[in-house]
């Protein structure tokens, strides 16, 4: 009986596809970002912190219009592309002010 | 009143009529929707709860590596670090310099490491004698891991026995015959370097002036009221606090500046370890340095030096002892001839 009052009322609240995939993207520049940091990699591989970020952002951007989807993937993928880009940028600036050498 | 209460009867009873129809114009899920919709709903919170899961364990590494660099890096307090260490060893290793260009940080969690090699002038070349490994947890050090490569290296429990440059009033700790015997019996053609102890406190210019020429005076050891005794009030043995004699080329080194005479530089240097103490301590020999006192002795008594390094050809060393300002000598590293 609730199911079927369900189907009356409204669709199945699934994430948007391009949520999904700002998330995926976001938790492999993440896993990335993980092993470089770990590995102790001198030179950051600039895909997962640079590039899959700003595509996670930008497909994050397009999975939050959406009515009757929901919203949770892609916020979620959007946060984590924000904050790899915004650890980009503090790193950068971080490192070039801790003995900086011309 | 009998009229209204049947036809509020008749009402519900259409109501339910109409909601009952309602009821069954409903299409229900069949059997194995309902099946499908439950585990989709099932895979639905999986996968949410995998992945969101996974995006907070893949956080924390970013997270901490993050806040250690932006712990180290605002106020500059990595560098202001870095720099006390360096400095630490221009004014407590008896001629020892480093390259602070070529010195390595490394930024772990709420850690850094800092390596870099050291220096000793010997005749006219700089020779590498050694590194220093330096682990900090946030901002305090851990001690120095060093490897030095010297022939004759100081000792690093420094004591009233191991000391190598001794005020005019204190027992010297060596036999001074020995050491002299030593710079005789070596080649002509080699330079040394040697730790003079001197009869009288002097000025450091004085010293310069009286020295024969073909020769170069590396360190001062500057005397700081705490000599006599050899060690601090809580009775720990301090070693010598001095500084480089001539003017450094080497790029980044405090030495490195005609605005400041060496003297001028040393006495900064004494004002930032004094506010930097622990870590100063830490690098250095002597588990003590003391810098409040020596610091306010310094000031108002005026810098004079008890002792000196002095490097050049082994055969120009030996006249030192004839100088009647040298009380004793003590040799250091020996290398092969250089002095061109």
């Amino acid at each position: 009986m609730e199911l079927g009052i369900k189907k009356k009322v409204g669709g199945r609240r699934l994430p948007t596809i391009s949520g999904f995939l700002s998330f995926l993207i976001a938790l492999i520049s993440l896993a990335g970002l993980n092993v470089a940091l770990l590995l102790k990699n001198s030179v950051f591989p600039g895909v997962f912190i640079i590039q899959l970020p700003i595509l996670g952002f930008l497909l994050g951007v397009i999975g939050l219009f959406t009515r009757r989807r929901s919203r949770l993937f892609a916020i979620w993928g959007l946060s984590l592309c924000i904050f790899l880009l915004i650890f980009t940028f503090l790193m950068v600036i971080s490192s070039l002010s801790i003995n900086y050498k011309p | 009143m009998s009229d209204e209460k049947k036809q509020i009867e008749e009402d519900y009873q259409n109501y339910l009529k109409e909601s009952l129809n309602d009821v069954r114009g409903l299409h229900p899920y069949s059997k194995e929707d309902q099946t499908e919709i439950v585990n989709q709903g099932k895979n639905m919170a999986r996968r949410t709860n995998i992945m969101i899961s996974l995006a907070i364990l893949l956080l924390i590494v970013p997270i901490m590596t993050l806040a250690t660099y932006m712990y180290y890096a605002i106020g500059g307090r990595a560098d202001q670090l870095i720099d006390v260490v360096t400095k630490t060893i221009y004014v407590t290793e008896p001629n020892m310099s480093l390259e602070e260009m070529d010195l390595e940080d490394e930024i772990s969690f709420f850690s850094m490491n800092i390596k870099f090699d050291v220096f000793k002038r010997i005749g006219k070349e700089d020779y590498k004698v050694g590194n220093y490994d330096i682990d900090f947890l946030l901002n305090h050090p851990s001690f120095p891991k060093k490897n030095l490569l010297l022939d004759r290296p100081l000792s690093e429990n420094p004591s009233k026995e191991t000391e190598v440059m001794v005020h005019p009033t204190v027992r010297i700790p060596y036999t001074e015959t020995d050491e002299w015997d030593k710079l005789k019996k070596l080649p002509d053609g080699t330079v040394a370097e040697v730790y003079v102890s001197l009869n009288k406190l002097m000025k450091p210019e004085d010293l310069k002036d009286s020295l024969p020429k073909n020769m170069e005076l590396r360190w001062f050891a500057v005397n700081t009221g705490m000599e006599i005794k050899q060690e601090d009030a809580g009775g720990v043995p301090i070693t010598p606090l001095g500084y480089p004699a001539q003017y450094d080329p080497t790029t980044w080194s405090p030495f490195k500046t005609n605005s400041e005479s060496n003297e001028e530089v040393f006495l900064d240097i004494l004002k930032l370890l004094k506010k930097n103490e622990t870590v100063a301590e830490k690098v250095a020999r002597a588990k003590s340095l003391s810098i409040k006192s020596r610091l306010a002795y310094i000031e108002q008594h005026g810098i004079k030096v008890y002792g000196a390094v002095i490097t050049g050809p082994t055969e120009e060393l030996r006249k030192l002892q004839d100088m009647k300002k040298i009380r004793a000598m003590k040799v250091g590293e020996v290398k092969l001839w250089n002095w061109e």
